[in-house]
């Protein structure tokens, strides 16, 4: 089974409740057969931009194109699209077989084509033997194969998942994520989906939307945003635990790290007023020279673990592979590469382009 | 200079224990009929306010006029008023069915409706007659519904029919618009609460699955809220049964409802056995209809 394919763009879509603006010139394109995800925190404008793709909320203001055609003002059914919501949105009252159908009986599919149909489905998500049981009767889980199915036999090019996975425990979670995808990929489906949670779209994504206050903060492949942001926020929304971010001050002979007696020129140029980053998998452990810091804590994570120091009296995580042996207060040297090491303005967020000095011989 | 021996101490320990021990049982028993104190005043008033007055009928239903008990009322209610339990009967189905289409129909328009001012405007007027009693409903629908009433001549000034084909519509039709005009926002005001209840999400995956207002509504909305439009249906039925202002006044005449013949045995021959008989028989419809909604509950909860 194959969909068409089909891409989707989206141009400066902005929507607003009275004086309040949910989402605010938003433009971003998927291409055919692409997985973009549209990531953020809770009240960033994610679900809402998505509620507008889909149909079931009016812009105020911008365009929808799918497939070539404006869908800007057209009800939900005619936009060729399936959706998967939150809370599975399954009918309590029909079966699982009449839920997965009942897209096909609406737009009249016959008899024969619908069971041949539901039994590809029902295979392929694993719910043959569940099509005569009520939602009630279900585990998360099986609802939420129910849901995928009902969006999948409708054979639209395009669907739309808003946090699907949200209401099921990690382990289910990593699961359907890995099923989500084979099948996303199986199909050829354009797919839009929604998440507050940085490792389904690192994990899932071909292209990254990252939402804040309703307008873009930065989009790209999860490869892009991660290793080169474009702001604190991209910087520190991506990664666990996020990336390390050091106040940098003016110091005789470049940048130097606030704080610190121990004053070693970490970029050449100006330091006020500047924000060093670094990620912890990139910080590593030197015998000798480096920056000196205090260890504070340690966080055992089975591979890894996860070691707090205070540089100066900023705070910096490290990840180091296997158990680490902490005696706290003792003292570590820590470096890193100058091609890991990010810039930002302090006030404004964004990146800035600056010289790093090598940590690491 | 107090010195208590040892002796003192166990028999002012053991004399303290008693008293607690004694406290204790005290305090369980008042705290024991605390619950009943507080229950007793509602109990007495459905002892004396319902079950008493409803057992003291059904006893009168049975009693005969010449002394004993017997089923010469029954016989004789039977023989009078059968046309008017059936005439009754009908019309208290009929209303009953017309409610929940409007009630449906109008919780439908609340949850789906897309014109938002006519959402809002709806919402407000489909509750004013709640605030009307059935007299009144009664005596407006006599005002509008008469052969020369505010309906016909609006049609007849409209143009839409000639005067002398105008009818009147206090009969049969007018205790059924009456009696939906009054009971409709009862059960609209439940339904449209459990509508309001529901997650919206299933109706918007109905309606991106390419279903229109009229099937989500039918095929989804209505299976969800069914429990509460029987609960409100049951109880507007319950409550067309027992009124008499409508049918007094709308419809007089033959055949009319089993309320304005219990009216009328009692006021004109003070047939107390008679109107009893009647209202046993208007029990009998009332419980069946509980009964079905209750043997419908149980064998949901089986299926479960």
């Amino acid at each position: 089974m194959t969909v068409r394919l089909r891409g989707i763009q989206v141009e400066s879509l902005s929507k607003s409740w009275g004086n309040t603006q949910a989402v605010k010139d938003v433009t971003f394109s998927v291409e055919s057969g692409q997985f973009l995800v549209l990531l953020g925190p809770s009240g960033c404008g994610k679900s809402t931009t998505l509620r507008m793709i889909a149909g079931l909320e009016p812009v105020s203001g911008g365009s929808i194109h799918i497939g070539g055609n404006d869908v800007t003002h057209a009800p939900p059914a005619r936009r060729g699209l399936s959706m998967v919501f939150q809370s599975y949105a399954l009918f309590p009252h029909l079966n699982v077989a009449e839920n997965i159908l009942f897209g096909l009986k609406v737009r009249k599919v016959g008899r024969a084509e619908r069971d041949e149909r539901l039994k590809r489905v029902a295979d392929m998500t694993g719910l043959s033997e569940l099509l005569a049981r009520k939602p009630a009767q279900l585990s998360g889980g099986q609802r939420q194969r129910v849901a995928l199915a009902r969006a999948i036999i409708a054979e639209h090019p395009v669907c739309l998942m808003d946090e699907p996975l949200s209401n099921l425990d990690a382990k289910l979670r990593h699961e359907m994520r890995v099923e989500i995808r084979a099948l996303q990929q199986r199909l050829g489906m354009t797919v839009i989906y929604v998440t507050h949670d940085q490792v389904e779209a690192m994990s899932m994504a071909d292209k990254v939307v990252l939402m804040r206050h309703g307008r873009i903060e930065q989009q790209g492949s999860p490869e892009e945003m991660y290793a080169r942001p474009d702001t604190v926020f991209t910087a520190t929304f991506l990664g666990t635990p996020p990336m390390n971010l050091i106040e940098l001050a003016d110091g005789a002979g470049g940048a130097v790290i606030k704080g610190m007696t121990d004053a070693s020129v970490v970029a050449a140029g100006q330091g006020d007023g500047r924000l060093l980053g670094v990620r912890p998998e990139h910080v590593v452990l030197l015998d000798e020279g480096g920056l000196t810091a205090r260890a504070e804590s340690a966080d055992y994570h089975g591979a890894d673990t996860v070691v707090t120091a205070l540089l100066g009296s900023q705070r910096i995580n490290l990840r180091v592979p296997g158990r680490f042996a902490l005696e706290q207060g003792a003292e570590l040297r820590l470096g890193w590469r100058a091609e890991d090491v990010h810039f930002f303005d302090f006030e404004s967020g964004r990146r800035c382009e600056q010289d790093a000095l090598p940590r690491v011989a | 200079m107090n010195v208590t021996s040892p002796t003192d101490a166990v028999h002012g320990q053991g004399g303290s224990a008693s008293s607690r021990l004694t406290g204790s049982r005290r305090g369980f028993s008042v705290r024991s009929l605390l619950p009943l104190a507080l229950v007793a005043p509602a109990l007495a008033m459905v002892l004396l306010l319902f079950i008493y007055p409803l057992g003291y009928s059904l006893i009168s239903a049975f009693t005969l006029p010449e002394g004993g008990l017997g089923l010469g009322n029954f016989a004789k209610a039977l023989e009078l008023y059968s046309r008017d339990m059936v005439f009754t009967l009908v019309i208290v189905s009929v209303s009953t069915v017309l409610i929940g289409l409007v009630a449906i129909l109008i919780g439908g328009y609340l949850l789906l409706g897309e014109q938002r001012w006519a959402v809002r405007i709806l919402s407000v007027l489909y509750r004013w007659p709640l605030f009307i009693p059935f007299i009144v409903a009664a005596q407006c629908m006599r005002t509008f519904l008469a052969k020369n009433g505010l309906m016909n001549n609006t049609l007849t000034e409209l143009g839409l029919i000639e005067a002398i084909n105008t009818t009147s519509f206090l009969d049969w039709r007018g205790i059924i618009i009456t009696f939906v005009w009054k009971q409709a926002p009862f059960v609209t005001l439940l339904v449209a609460g459990a509508m309001a209840a529901l997650d919206r999400a299933t109706v918007e995956a109905a309606r991106g699955l390419g279903a229109g207002r009229l099937r989500v509504l039918v095929q989804i909305v209505v299976p969800q809220v069914m429990p509460t439009l029987v609960v409100g249906l049951i109880l507007s039925f319950v409550t067309m049964m027992s009124v008499l202002s409508v049918p007094m006044m709308i419809s007089g005449g033959h055949p009319t409802m089993m309320t304005v013949d219990m009216a009328f045995r009692i006021n004109a021959y003070g047939d107390y056995g008679t109107a009893n008989a009647l209202g046993f028989f208007s029990y009998l419809m009332t419980g069946a209809v509980a009964w079905i909604y209750l043997r419908r509950g149980i064998d949901k909860e089986g299926a479960k």
